[in-house]
């Protein structure tokens, strides 16, 4: 204030200018009120020492450098990423242990049973306790990422690759989150472990083939067995329509048989009943027709033996 | 001319004695401690938040090391001598200790590479200004106690003990499960059956001693280097292994196993489905015979009744009239053999061609 009074003219008021702007950023800075957003706490520091944890909102305060706030988000889920990054969300892009060496480094993990196996994952944690994760551990982003990994090599070194690739990948997930909370616990991190999600695990690409050849191998024994379950399903109709029809054949033989004996039957008993009511007459007549059709037609000779080899009728019809 | 003179100095002094004022007055904030020094001197320790314990602990070693050196705890505002006193601060976190990852043996002699890291805190200010003077001296008395204990215990354990953590038995799942028989020193297979006997799964035992794995290595590890450090005034929290994998030239043989173990999985699929598919078209095959078989035994035995069927008929009719039979089936039967209009000659006139030669109606 005595400097502004003492300085006169166009330095006077540059002067106020100056001091209204210091005013400000102070204002602004580390001024006497500030607001709390939504997601956030203010943790209210006095000459260093923590006094009160405030709610969102709009809240006086000494000035810098008596106090001083910090306002942590807690209820924001974050994220940590391993063995792959996401660069940039829209559009999505990666780099991961695919094409980038250094995330292939993060990623490889040594399993139970001596093979090698490439993991991606997402640990999801949000603040739960602000004061903690402000003032117990430097760099508390870090240490997280320090536990998540320690926690995939151990969790998946204690499985085999097997469980890593297929089944296992739940309960993988499960123990993970267990041991990377109890850590950050020990630790004083201040955090909830809301969620660790394997999002990529694959068998190096040095052997990928390998792997994806027991793939297409078991598709094979599908395939073989599907052709041989094709060839049954065609065969067993085809002999069971060929039974059907050698069957109905041989009912049509023994329909035909026995109805044409049947009928042959009767009329050779009509035939002789007819034939006993005057016997003689009928054998002559019968014997003549026959020998009428028999010798009309057909040229044929009678050779008699008893009366010699010269001796013969010739029997031609009409002659 | 002497005013101005006078002005300056009066100003002079003003904000020297502001500045001694100021420098009174520091601020220890939740995250840092602080000892105070006199001429080079320790005079006060201002350690962070500590549990009673810790802080009767310190309260000990300073009542035995430098009794003459104050102690308070806690952050917020506190007073020295200004100009005569200066004010180191340290840090009251946990702090990271990282390195690169480096190459170690195992005791049945395969080489990993283990990268590590540690969580450390100054927990007595004094004891640490005196033995390593700052974070930095820190770090390099941890990277030789660290590194030192971690191959040492490394070099006591076989591989699979620094891979597995627990005894529990590994599924080895569907894949070894046809190829099975994977075995090395340290493993054993074993079925685990359900109450009927059959096979449910394949697993590998890890025949590790009790207190063996990589979580109580890490613990043995934690503890002898905590033991080591706290001649420095540093706590380790813990030591972890981030990061164990083998270096590039085994992996190639780690590589060509894998690929041998799935290849043979692979062919172990393929000849699977082949047997598979050999049964079912085997089974096809001896189906359709069987089928075809029985309808055709069917077929014949519908035949034979059918003719015995016919030929009980005839008997029967002809029986009856076995006379007439005779007469007019000899004479049908010549009439069947004549139909053909070619001229033969029939030698002698027995039998049916004695109906050629007879009287009509004479024989009957």
């Amino acid at each position: 204030m005595k400097i502004i009074k003492s300085g006169p003219g166009m330095t006077g008021r540059l002067k106020l200018a100056a001091a209204l702007l210091v005013a400000l950023f102070w204002f602004l800075l580390g001024g006497p009120f500030y607001i709390v957003g939504p997601e956030e706490v203010g943790v209210v520091l006095t000459f260093g020492r923590h006094t009160s944890t405030v709610s969102s909102g709009f809240h006086f305060k000494w000035p810098w450098p008596v106090q001083v706030v910090y306002r942590p988000a807690v209820n924001v889920i974050q994220r940590i990423e391993i063995g792959f990054r996401t660069l940039s969300n829209d559009p999505p892009s990666y780099i991961s242990f695919d094409n980038d060496a250094e995330m292939l480094a993060e990623a490889e993990i040594l399993t139970g049973d001596e093979n090698i196996v490439n993991c991606a994952i997402i640990v999801q944690y949000r603040i739960d306790n602000a004061t903690d994760y402000l003032f117990n551990v430097r760099n508390p982003e870090g240490a997280l990422k320090d536990i998540s990994e320690a926690s995939m090599r151990m969790v998946v070194g204690d499985n085999a690759i097997d469980a890593a690739l297929t089944t296992g990948k739940l309960e993988i997930q499960n123990r993970m989150m267990d041991y990377i909370q109890e850590v950050a616990d020990r630790y004083g991190l201040g955090v909830d472990i809301v969620a660790v999600q394997l999002m990529d695990v694959q068998a190096p690409a040095q052997v990928s083939g390998a792997f994806k050849d027991v793939a297409t191998a078991r598709e094979d024994m599908q395939a073989y067995i599907n052709q041989a379950e094709s060839y049954r399903n065609e065969r067993i109709p085809e002999a069971q329509a060929d039974s059907v029809e050698m069957v109905n054949e041989a009912l049509g033989y023994s329909a035909l048989r026995v109805n044409t004996a049947l009928g042959e039957a009767q009329r050779f008993s009509a035939v002789a009943t007819e034939y006993d009511k005057s016997p003689e007459v009928t054998a002559v007549r019968l014997h003549l027709e026959t020998l009428v059709d028999v010798l009309e037609a057909s040229g044929v000779t009678v050779v008699d033996e008893s009366a010699g080899a010269l001796t013969h009728y010739n029997l031609v019809g009409g002659e | 001319m002497m005013k101005r003179v006078k002005r300056i100095a009066f100003l002079l002094i003003g904000v020297f004695v502001l500045m001694v004022i100021l420098g009174a007055f520091f601020t220890v904030t939740e995250t840092q401690q602080a000892v105070i020094l006199q001429l080079g001197n320790p005079v006060r320790v201002i350690v962070g938040d500590r549990t009673p314990e810790e802080m009767a602990e310190i309260e000990t070693w300073m009542a035995e090391n430098a009794p003459d050196v104050g102690l308070s705890s806690g952050a917020g505002l506190y007073f020295k001598i200004p100009l005569l006193q200066q004010v180191r601060i340290f840090d009251d976190r946990i702090l990271e200790y990282d390195d690169p990852p480096a190459d170690m043996v195992t005791m049945d002699k395969k080489h990993i590479q283990i990268d590590c890291y540690a969580r450390w805190r100054i927990q007595n200010p004094l004891l640490f200004i005196r033995s390593v003077q700052s974070e930095n001296g820190a770090m390099s008395r941890l990277d030789d106690i660290i590194y030192s204990t971690i191959r040492q215990e490394v070099g006591r354990s076989n591989l699979i003990h620094l891979v597995r953590s627990t005894n529990d038995p590994i599924g080895l799942g569907e894949y070894v499960w046809l190829v099975n028989a994977v075995t090395s020193t340290d493993t054993l297979e074993d079925v685990v059956m359900d109450a009927n006997g059959e096979i449910v799964e394949i697993v590998r035992l890890v025949r590790m001693p009790i207190g063996q794995g990589r979580e109580a290595l890490l613990e043995d590890v934690t503890a002898a280097c905590r033991e080591m450090a706290s001649a420095y005034g540093i706590y380790i929290v813990d030591v972890r292994i981030k990061g164990a994998n083998l270096p590039p030239e085994n992996q190639t043989a780690v590589f060509a196993r894998m690929q041998a173990e799935r290849n043979r999985i692979s062919t172990r699929y393929r000849a699977e489905g082949m047997r598979m598919s050999n049964i079912i078209i085997a089974n096809t095959d001896l189906m359709v015979d069987s089928i075809l078989a029985r309808a055709s035994r069917m077929a014949l035995t519908l035949h034979g009744v059918a003719d015995s069927t016919a030929a009980a008929i005839y008997a029967e009719a002809y029986g009856e009239h076995a006379d007439f039979y005779r007469f007019s089936r000899s004479l049908e039967t010549l009439e069947t053999i004549f139909d053909s209009n070619s001229g033969r000659i029939i030698v002698g006139t027995d039998g049916i061609f004695q109906y050629l030669v007879s009287e009509p109606g004479s024989i009957r």
